[in-house]
């Protein structure tokens, strides 16, 4: 006998299954907790259904379907954390985030949790500073104290009455949600308070309502007189806004639709007009030749075409039948698809690492984000730190032949580089792919009518200067370009 | 019965009692996705598998008594939370996972003192009883084990408990107690050392099994 085993060890009770099972039943009923929770704000109201519209337009976006994780559960998590919560939610959370789901409604008593939901019906953020509501986007929760979020929030502000206020008032509540959007749109709501936000814009919900607030989390002053008449007058303003800006972009996307559909006609045409009858396919607008592109920089734009990009940054697979349709064979998927993915990932590896330092060098939390958000964060970014338009026109000039390319890529700056990277996908694809299905079938498939891409028009308008006149000398810039 | 063979590298990579201890199978792969689910038909099945290694675990660091129930408890309900977040394909098996769960939870709570320090010190299940000499002399090897590795500091113990009962590499208790591997390694050794001055002879026989048990097999992990 091993003398090991003369220490005899505590051996289980035998109902000790069954009083772990039933603790474990307890905490994953799903009313579990969260009924106190409710009585506790039993004021707050869900908001109305918000709507859920991509930003990054002409992008799109083809929804994996390998999130899974339990429909019901709760996490309290040390350091962070990745995981699914039900089938459509990914979640990040931070060290001292707690989060207990139940389907698409989420418990979220503290922390710092970013979510990216997949598009469906609406998925819940419950905290104890009002509710958030979305239906399918990338967003993010932060719970605090009041006192906490007061102290960040003022660190690098004046305090102000209206802070004390804030703060005062705020006690009763004793938290504080901050929620900040990097796709589509989110409603933050409390009590018979609602503010809808887009990408780029955070809100800030307690004790004396919800209003927009800066990244880290101080309240607007043009919208924190929250509870008063004024704030209800203008977030109803502020909802027909965005109603009028919605039907504004609808009517807009249906006339370029028409005028894009009478475009391809008219060519369809001229095409055939010039030649003499025959039948030609009409040049894809996007396939650029070196006259097209110095046509384009004197109008300081830039035309982009990529395959779309998907959440995963894996590209979506090309089908026979879109093959079939460009006249190419179905044997080509296989050498196609694999470019493709080369394409995507080449984007995504210049994309990620600029989405990772607009987040404050979070990486993890950029790759669960996705290509998709990660372009709204970035581009959401840049408009505030750089002059996006005077990016546009350097890139167009290098595009022309007119303009050197900086040595340093960063010194194009982040929507820069973007673009850069767009504007050679298509001709690199279809370098890449001529080496395997030959170079008609690479330039068929890369500018064919069909299959799913994503075309990119950049105006900044014609320059003012003199091209090649350095006019950027901002910190985001970094040096001017040599002219 | 079930049997390890391991080879001189694997018994070289792991602690000095690993190759004693040999494991009942890990759960499958389905169930431990279930598990992973959060399924609690699949949860139940984990229990019944690793209960008796955790209250093994933790009635060896933190002496017998009734509030090894409430630790193996919460170490179950701390495993079933964080389920979603255990990688099957990772490197550590679903034992390991939980019995490093469950050497935090014991340790925390000796810290917080939350558990009774008396069985392990004055507690009439030891303390009271013979010292390890006369629990020898009275053929007691059990109780001469009991008592020594009472009388080891919480980090000797709990990395000799991992290492000889439990079979885990030095670098799985350098995980489990979240030191470096060297570190797990020269507290295996001093908890060694004193062990075997407590218990002399007895601990002769004990270096004996391990050099022996390379091609044998126990029936249990305990």
């Amino acid at each position: 006998m091993d003398p090991r085993d003369e220490w005899t060890p505590q051996e289980p009770p035998r109902d000790f299954v069954d009083r772990v099972m039933a603790e474990v039943d307890r905490t994953q009923r799903p009313s579990a907790g969260r009924d106190e929770r409710r009585v506790i704000r039993g004021s707050w109201r869900v908001a109305g259904t918000a709507l859920a519209l991509g930003v990054a337009a002409g992008v799109a976006l083809a929804v994996s379907a390998h999130h899974g994780g339990a429909s019901h559960g709760e996490a309290v998590v040390a350091e962070r954390t990745q995981m699914a919560l039900g089938a459509r939610a990914v979640a990040v959370l931070e060290g001292g985030a707690h989060v207990a789901w139940t389907g698409d409604d989420v418990d979220q008593t503290a922390g710092d949790v970013f979510y990216r939901v997949e598009p469906g019906g609406a998925f819940r953020v419950h905290t104890p500073a009002g509710d958030v509501q979305v239906l399918g986007t990338c967003f993010r929760v932060r719970v605090a104290s009041v006192a906490s979020v007061a102290s960040e929030g003022t660190t690098e502000a004046v305090v102000n009455g209206r802070d004390i206020k804030v703060g005062a008032i705020g006690a009763a509540v004793a938290a504080a949600a901050i929620v900040s959007v990097y796709e589509g749109k989110v409603a933050v709501s409390h009590a018979r308070e609602s503010v809808t936000l887009t990408a780029g814009e955070t809100a800030r919900a307690d004790g004396v309502g919800v209003r927009r607030a800066s990244a880290d989390g101080t309240p607007s002053v043009e919208a924190s007189a929250s509870g008063s008449s004024t704030l209800m007058a203008a977030n109803e303003n502020l909802a027909e806004q965005v109603q009028d800006y919605k039907r504004r972009l609808d009517a807009i996307a249906a006339q370029k639709a028409t005028t894009e559909r009478a475009l391809a006609d008219a060519q369809k045409k001229l095409a055939i007009a010039e030649s003499d009858g025959q039948v030609t396919a009409p040049k894809n607008p996007y396939d650029l030749s070196q006259d097209d592109l110095k046509d384009l920089a004197a109008k300081g734009e830039v035309h982009s075409r990529m395959p779309c990009l998907s959440p995963d940054a894996n590209g979506g697979s090309v089908s026979d039948g879109t093959l079939a349709a460009d006249g190419l064979p179905a044997s080509e998927a296989a050498p196609i698809n694999a470019a493709v993915a080369q394409s995507t990932s080449q984007f995504w590896g210049t994309l990620q690492p600029l989405c990772a330092q607009a987040l404050g060098g979070k990486s993890d939390i950029a790759q669960v984000l996705g290509p998709q958000a990660c372009q709204s964060v970035v581009f959401e970014m840049a408009k505030k730190n750089e002059d996006t338009e005077e990016e546009i026109r350097q890139v167009s000039e290098i595009l022309a032949g007119e303009r050197p390319m900086p040595k340093n890529p960063s010194a194009l700056g982040v929507v820069g580089q973007l673009i850069y990277q767009e504007s050679g996908a298509s001709k690199a694809l279809e370098q890449s792919l001529a080496q395997s299905i030959g170079p008609d079938d690479a330039h068929a498939f890369v500018y064919g009518e069909h299959g799913c891409w994503s075309n990119s028009s950049w105006g900044a308008g014609p320059r003012k200067t003199t091209p090649g006149t350095p006019a950027v000398t901002g910190t985001t810039l970094g040096a001017p370009l040599p002219p | 019965m079930m049997g390890v063979a391991m080879t001189e590298s694997e018994r070289g990579a792991r602690g000095p009692g690993a190759a004693v201890r040999a494991r009942e199978p890990e759960l499958d792969r389905a169930t431990l996705a279930a598990c992973r689910a959060q399924d609690p038909r699949a949860f139940r099945a984990f229990v019944v598998r690793y209960q008796r290694a955790v209250f093994a675990c933790l009635s060896r660091m933190v002496g017998h008594g009734p509030h090894v129930e409430d630790l193996a408890q919460d170490v179950f309900l701390r495993a079933f939370r964080a389920m979603p977040t255990f990688d099957i394909d990772g490197a550590a098996k679903p034992a390991t996972w939980l019995l490093t769960i469950a050497t935090r939870a014991a340790l925390d709570a000796r810290k917080r003192k939350v558990v009774p320090i008396r069985p392990l010190e004055e507690g009439a299940h030891v303390a009271h009883g013979p010292t390890p000499e006369a629990s020898l002399a009275q053929g007691q090897l059990g109780r001469a084990i009991e008592r020594a590795a009472a009388t080891l500091p919480d980090d000797q113990r709990a990395a000799f408990v991992l290492a000889e009962y439990h079979g885990f590499s030095l670098a799985e208790v350098g995980a489990a107690l979240g030191t470096p591997e060297a570190t797990a390694k020269t507290r295996v050794f001093r908890a060694r050392e004193r062990m075997r001055a407590a218990l002399g002879d007895a601990w002769k026989a004990w270096d004996g099994e391990s050099e022996r048990s390379s091609a044998r097999s126990t029936p249990e992990e305990t």
